[in-house]
């Protein structure tokens, strides 16, 4: 049970949402509440005094082409998404994510929102290019601020967001849905586990891109790596793990294992873009 | 704005019954199911998403509900294993032992369920995506997959 005796408020609107968060100290966004429900049932420490249930915001319910590109928002469920198979490799990196009946409550935006460090949505969208919709509130009592920027501006490690910003959806460019791509995933235990290795490839028709997640507490992606792997294809692979540093070893696998995981993934995947 | 804080009360439709309800915020739905509403089907496993056992299902879809708070609930349509009445998942766990112990049985057959429904043919790639949602520690595994073989066949034959 969570311990914490909470205030619920469900908004109609994102200005609301953003209204709510000014005013009630330790507010936090609420969408499938997978992260929050459990980390505030293991410990009191967690803070939880109020949650913004966001599930009613029309504009973070979105799942449709809009103008050149596929505007998700970021309260869809994982399994929605990927039902919606907007961009294949997308569809494949939810899959992935947890399990069939946590991805029918976990959201895009809380996959790249939430405390997990995996993240493991970034990755489709790092490589498309995508763009990000927040609002966030205005400087004292000004309106709330909505802005659309590459994900990649303010994706570093993490989704990088101002005090009390709310991400709203994706735009991910109808292109990347053409694209050859290529997606790997290794657990230790069974399929549903956290990745030792996540690596993602396409190939956009001009150059290859690449990004990973679970050899770092974070997803990885880097123009530079992009340019070596399409210059020099596999060659390239000790330039991707210089630029990544040393890698993680955990009790889940040790650096070795992940440094010789990574080199086949990366090989594997270069094999299939070819 | 909705707004519930204290103790509030809240009507939730469950197994097509609406049911009034006294509840806090803070409360999952799988606490109120069980706690308030009597209905323990719906089992406090790991209580952490992990294991399946709580498994109900939310407008058909199936879901873990120790991660979802009750007050989230009152818009949808909630089904739990009481409401599930003689489907043809059910004779199939029992007629094929897709049980043994049976602590994770209901939150199997709910997922089952909705899965056969949403997936009328067989595909091993499908079933094993939705079925890896549920853990059985019996490891029983084998008679569950016959049992959705032989569900899928009584619904197709209209049963």
């Amino acid at each position: 049970m969570i311990a914490a005796d909470i205030r619920y408020l469900l908004p109609d609107t994102a200005e609301e949402a953003v209204d709510a968060w000014r005013r009630l100290d330790g507010a936090r966004y609420l969408a499938g509440g997978t992260e929050i429900a459990t980390a505030a049932r293991r410990t009191a420490a967690y803070d939880l005094r109020t949650v913004i249930d966001v599930k009613r915001i029309p504009e973070a319910h979105v799942h449709e082409i809009r103008g050149d590109c596929f505007r998700l928002g970021a309260a869809l469920a994982l399994s929605d998404v990927a039902a919606g198979d907007a961009f294949p490799l997308l569809t494949a990196v939810l899959r992935g994510i947890a399990d069939r009946t946590v991805r029918n409550r976990l959201t895009l935006g809380g996959n790249l929102a939430g405390l997990l460090p995996y993240r493991e949505a970034a990755l489709p969208l790092l490589l498309a290019d995508a763009t990000v919709l927040t609002i966030a509130p205005g400087p004292g009592d000004a309106p709330p601020v909505r802005q659309e920027r590459p994900l990649r501006a303010i994706f570093d490690k993490r989704l990088v967001l101002a005090p009390g910003e709310l991400v709203l959806s994706f735009c991910v460019p109808l292109d990347a849905a053409e694209w050859i791509w290529s997606h790997h995933r290794r657990t230790r235990t069974g399929e549903v586990d956290y990745p030792l290795a996540a690596v993602a490839l396409v190939h956009d028709g001009a150059g290859i891109r690449f990004a990973v997640s679970g050899v770092h507490p974070y997803p990885f992606r880097a123009d530079a790596v992009d340019a070596a792997l399409s210059k020099d294809g596999a060659d390239a692979i000790p330039t991707v793990l210089e630029a990544l540093g040393p890698l993680r070893a955990d009790a889940r696998a040790s650096l070795e294992y992940r440094v010789a995981l990574l080199k086949n993934m990366i090989r594997a995947g270069l094999e299939e873009l070819a | 704005m909705k707004e519930r804080s204290g103790i509030a009360e809240i009507i939730l439709r469950v197994n097509g019954e609406e049911r009034r309800v006294a509840v806090r915020p803070g409360d999952t739905l799988l606490r109120v199911l069980r706690e308030k509403l009597g209905l323990t089907g719906a089992k406090c496993g790991c209580e952490n998403g992990d294991c399946g056992a709580c498994t109900v299902l939310l407008d058909g879809k199936p879901v873990k509900s120790c991660m979802i708070l009750a007050v989230e609930c009152e818009d949808v349509a909630i089904t739990t294993i009481e409401g599930l009445r003689d489907h043809p998942v059910q004779r199939a766990f029992a007629e094929e032992n897709g049980f043994q112990c049976g602590f994770c049985t209901p939150g199997m057959i709910l997922n089952a369920a909705a899965l056969v429904e949403a997936h009328p043919e067989h595909d091993d790639m499908v079933d094993r995506e939705w079925m890896q949602s549920n853990l059985c520690r019996c490891t029983g595994y084998e008679g569950i997959r016959n049992a959705l073989a032989a569900a899928r066949k009584t619904l197709r034959a209209g049963g």
